[in-house]
């Protein structure tokens, strides 16, 4: 039996860079809120609003994507895909390696940068949603997709 | 007779014609309404030609062209559709991919000797003929059946029909038992007496007594499409017929059953009786006839029957509801605990129409009473419901405190299973197992909740996982499902 596997450091990596990029954003709208406000209204929002906002923001994200990070297990034998995850929630899916219709790989263009890519995995099973490792390093996620293929 | 290796394009039965013009009939409509009125005059048209004229030839050219755009054909590979005027478009459906076929005939088709012929399959889409022959939808029916016997493919008809095992029906006297159990009913009844309560302390008397008739007009409605239900095996098929106004018949091959669900709500539960429901791969809702016969063994038969029934359908089953284990003790706390943070809720909404009525707060306090008994006995009595077991060959689960549930799942039909902790549960130790199978249920039956075993202790959750994904895994199914 293969031992679980959590997913690799550019994992948490990308996690770090979406925090960033999301700070950013509201960084952003947050600026613009501040210059515009009291142009068009007789509003205005102090500067200080805005970086405490951002800061606290991406404190809370940074904690929640390490957390959410560690919760990610995964391993695939012989027999069947068993895949970990969630954190307040905690959900494990184990698929039969006979039952897997089709695997899908989804690389977005942060995805690329970082060399990690959503493996998806679909039964014929009509409730549960299908099964995806999310941020899976490039060669694991080829890997699977070898393995699987030999079934 | 044989069945050729490609047959001829056909058209479908003439009075479709009639149909496409009943689907443009808002035109017609609007035509009439708002009598468009036109000052176009050409020496090349006739007097008295204006708008209806024209909106009446498009209506009708456009059904004829529509009519004499479409049409299929059969392969010894495929069923092939192509329509459309201004889009074309072309379909071909692998029979050996068909999962079941359905043919309806409404009243009026009766009358005139059509029928629309549903098949559906796997991953495509369904294709819809409406209308063909009914001589012509029987025809049908029995080739697209029998590619799943390729031995006796093309002779089937030939043969001689195998016998008849009958399952279920439902004679008239036991529709109105039916319907007066549904669970729809109940809850009418229900919203009955708290709006007849609500109906004496706020003096609002109609919302509540409309949605009681909404629920039991709606009750209503989904018996008329189980009038003179019946249900039968023939060969290795389960064949089902149910409805008065538009009759329904369906067909699914047994090997493709993926589960057994068995439901009994309140009132059916206390006059002894259950419905049987089975969930195959792929079932097309396209209209509401279709989601009340479709997946229906057996609408009204005495408790305890579902073990008869699915031992004819999925084999031998050799649990019984005396075989379930019950789920972890804790499960007491979560449910109360829920039950207590809802009543915390309500409790809330009920100060503000007592500072309203200025009640002195007794009403909240009443509210916080009833809620918390109640959340008290419903975990009592969901303890009692929950229950699980497994042998080598199946899986049943039981759940549901006013609609009492129940699923058999054979275990090689199973595709996935999931684990799931909530931060709660997590706290107990316990978890509940999902079972998911390649079966589609209708919303609204037994098996639409969901087949769980609800609140395990963490090492009998993960037990029951690990031995229903190791059986999966033992057995290849064709095509996975």
């Amino acid at each position: 039996m293969a031992e679980l596997a959590g997913l690799g450091a550019d994992a948490l990596a990308i996690r770090r860079a979406r925090v960033g990029i999301e700070s950013a954003v509201i960084a952003v709208i947050g600026a613009a809120v501040v210059v515009l406000l009291p142009r068009f209204t007789d509003w205005s929002v102090p500067w200080w609003v805005v970086v405490a906002l951002v800061a606290a923001n991406g404190v809370v994200s940074l904690w929640w994507a390490s957390v959410e990070f560690e919760r990610w297990r995964w391993r695939l034998d012989d027999e069947l895909l068993e895949v970990r995850r969630g954190v307040v929630v905690r959900r494990t899916s184990l698929v039969p390696r006979n039952r897997i219709q089709n695997v899908t790989t989804t690389v977005g263009p942060l995805q690329r940068r970082f060399g990690v890519v959503t493996v998806t995995v679909h039964t014929a099973g009509t409730r549960t949603p299908n099964v995806a490792i999310e941020d899976l390093d490039a060669g694991h996620a080829e890997r699977i997709r070898r393995q699987l293929g030999l079934v | 007779m044989t069945t050729p290796p490609v047959e001829e394009w056909r058209r479908l039965h003439p009075l479709t014609i009639l149909k496409e013009i009943g689907a443009l009939a808002w035109a017609i409509v609007a035509a009439l309404v708002f009598d468009f009125d036109w000052d176009f005059q050409s020496p090349a048209l006739p007097d008295g030609f204006d708008a209806d004229s024209l909106i009446a030839i498009v209506v009708f050219g456009y059904a004829i062209i529509r009519y004499l755009s479409t049409a299929y054909r059969l392969t010894d590979q495929t069923l092939d559709l192509r329509r459309g005027v201004l889009f074309k478009s072309s379909q071909s459906m692998p029979r050996d991919r068909v999962q079941t076929v359905a043919v309806t005939t409404p009243l009026i088709g009766r009358l005139a000797g059509v029928s629309t012929v549903e098949i559906s399959a796997a991953d495509t889409e369904d294709i819809t003929l409406a209308y063909v022959s009914s001589a012509h939808a029987e025809r049908l029916r029995r080739i697209l059946e029998a590619r799943r016997h390729p031995a006796d493919e093309g002779e089937s008809e030939a043969e001689p029909e195998a016998a008849r095992v009958p399952l279920a029906d439902l004679p008239f006297h036991r529709l109105f038992l039916y319907t007066v159990t549904n669970g729809w009913l109940l809850l009418g009844v229900g919203t009955l007496i708290v709006g007849g309560v609500l109906a004496l302390v706020f003096g609002f008397v109609l919302a509540p007594f409309a949605v009681a008739v909404a629920l039991g007009g709606w009750s209503g409605a989904k018996a008329l499409g189980l009038v003179e239900f019946r249900s039968w095996l023939q060969a290795d098929r389960i064949q089902v017929e149910a409805g008065l106004l538009s009759r329904r018949e369906t067909e699914a091959p047994l090997a493709r059953i993926q589960a057994i669900g068995v439901s009994r709500p309140l009132i059916r539960r206390l006059v002894g009786q259950e419905s049987v429901e089975m969930a195959t791969g792929e079932l097309s809702l396209g209209s509401d006839s279709l989601a009340i016969t479709k997946g229906i063994l057996a609408p009204l038969v005495e408790i305890g029957t579902w073990r008869r029934l699915a031992e004819q359908v999925i084999g031998s089953v050799d649990l019984g509801e005396t075989d379930l284990r019950p789920s972890s003790p804790h499960t007491l706390r979560r449910t109360a605990v829920r039950g207590i943070m809802g009543t915390v809720v309500v409790t809330g909404l009920a100060v503000v129409p007592g500072i309203w009525l200025e009640t002195n707060w007794w009403l909240p306090g009443v509210v916080a009473l009833i809620g918390i008994v109640a959340s008290v006995l419903y975990a009592r009595a969901r303890y009692r419901a929950l229950g699980w077991a497994i042998d080598s060959r199946h899986l049943l689960v039981r759940g549901g405190v006013l609609n009492r549930r129940l699923a058999v799942v054979p275990i090689h039909k199973v595709q996935d299973v999931s684990l799931t902790e909530t931060f709660f549960q997590r706290w107990l130790g316990i978890a509940t197992v999902e079972v998911d199978t390649a079966g589609v249920a209708i919303p609204g039956s037994s098996l639409a909740a969901g087949i769980r075993a609800v609140d395990l202790t963490r090492e009998d959750a993960r037990g029951l996982a690990d031995r229903l994904v190791a059986a999966a895994a033992r057995v290849s199914l064709p095509d996975g499902v």
